[in-house]
């Protein structure tokens, strides 16, 4: 199911580049439906405020341009899927996921859980170090593989995640420290701080978990997988404000 | 390990048919070689190589695992 959130700005693009820096991807990778355009009762007065709500296109359809559809897809996919799509879903899951663990002569234990709409695959075991790989780098290979390969089955509608021996959880509390760490060290030496690099989700943990701290502001640099989050000391109200928050970090 | 890197690629094709698979086994690595029907070689690399680094990352934990180096190449 897609994450979404809804922003205001006085244009649209404001709104969608409020968004695009929320979710840490570019304002082109967003989907988007205007709520409300309002122009407020004494509209010469007041400002104009376009609301919409934003979410990220999750990017199972790996297209390339000149490619066409492909033939035998499902042509009418319900946006929310039925109980019995979900069950053939989780089915459809639980059967790959088990070849792959056996192809790779990974020794795990698994299961498949529904929830809302949305599957979870648990994976437990004496190798699940391995599957976790380094900094996570294998966990999110298969989950990649996983959304796309279930999305191609015609299961594009349904949300799925992947845990491997409750690291995602224990990853996200070790971010939340990383940043509250982060913050203190920024303000206590005033100058801003340069975190590894990370993808983004681990980004987006970085930024909600600093998004109501006082002191600091959190923006990201760098392309591709050399994307790193930038803690960096508030500027004061009076200083020029034009630049917005992302302002160059020694190229 | 063949079989995984055919059975990953072949399910994200339109044409598994057209799937071909080659190993070159060294001592201490393995090089697999990836061949697709033209129209599905954005199926396996996608956008910005995203697909190709998966299905690299996945054989090489397979290979951690058999204590293989390994390499995947996806031919034209």
């Amino acid at each position: 199911m897609p994450r979404s959130v809804e922003v205001s700005g006085k244009s649209l693009e404001e709104a969608l580049e409020r968004a695009a820096r929320y979710f840490d991807v570019l304002p082109e990778s967003l989907s988007y439906e205007v709520i409300s355009e309002g122009r407020g009762f004494l509209s010469a007065f007041t400002p104009r405020v376009v609301k919409v709500r934003v979410w990220i296109e999750e990017a199972p359809r790996e297209r390339i341009p000149g490619e066409e559809k492909s033939p035998g897809k499902e042509a009418t996919e319900e946006a929310y899927p039925s109980p019995a799509s979900l069950l053939r879903a989780e089915e459809e899951l639980g059967k790959f996921f088990k070849e792959l663990m056996d192809k790779m002569q990974m020794e795990v234990d698994f299961q498949v859980q529904e929830k809302d709409g949305f599957l979870s695959l648990f994976v437990e075991g004496k190798d699940a170090g391995m599957l976790i790989g380094k900094r996570g780098e294998t966990l999110e290979a298969l989950e990649t593989l996983l959304r796309i390969v279930m999305s191609k089955k015609g299961f594009s509608n349904v949300g799925l995640q992947l845990d491997i021996s409750g690291y995602r959880e224990r990853r996200e509390e070790a971010l939340r420290r990383l940043a509250e760490k982060s913050a203190k060290k920024v303000i206590k030496e005033k100058r801003r701080l340069k975190l590894e690099p990370m993808n983004a989700r681990e980004r987006r943990i970085i930024h909600t978990s600093l998004k109501d701290y006082p002191e600091v502001t959190t923006y990201s640099v760098g392309e591709g997988t050399g994307r790193r989050v930038v803690v960096d000391l508030k500027k004061e109200k009076s200083s020029n404000r034009s630049g917005g928050n992302k302002r160059p970090v020694g190229k | 390990m063949k079989d995984l890197v055919e059975f990953i690629v072949k399910a994200l094709v339109d044409h598994p048919e057209e799937v071909k698979v080659s190993e070159v086994e060294g001592e201490q690595s393995v090089i697999y070689e990836i061949r697709v029907a033209q129209e599905d070689m954005g199926k396996i690399i996608g956008k910005q190589g995203r697909i190709a680094r998966a299905l690299r990352t996945i054989v090489k934990a397979a290979g951690v695992k058999r204590g293989k180096k390994t390499a995947v190449e996806i031919l034209e």
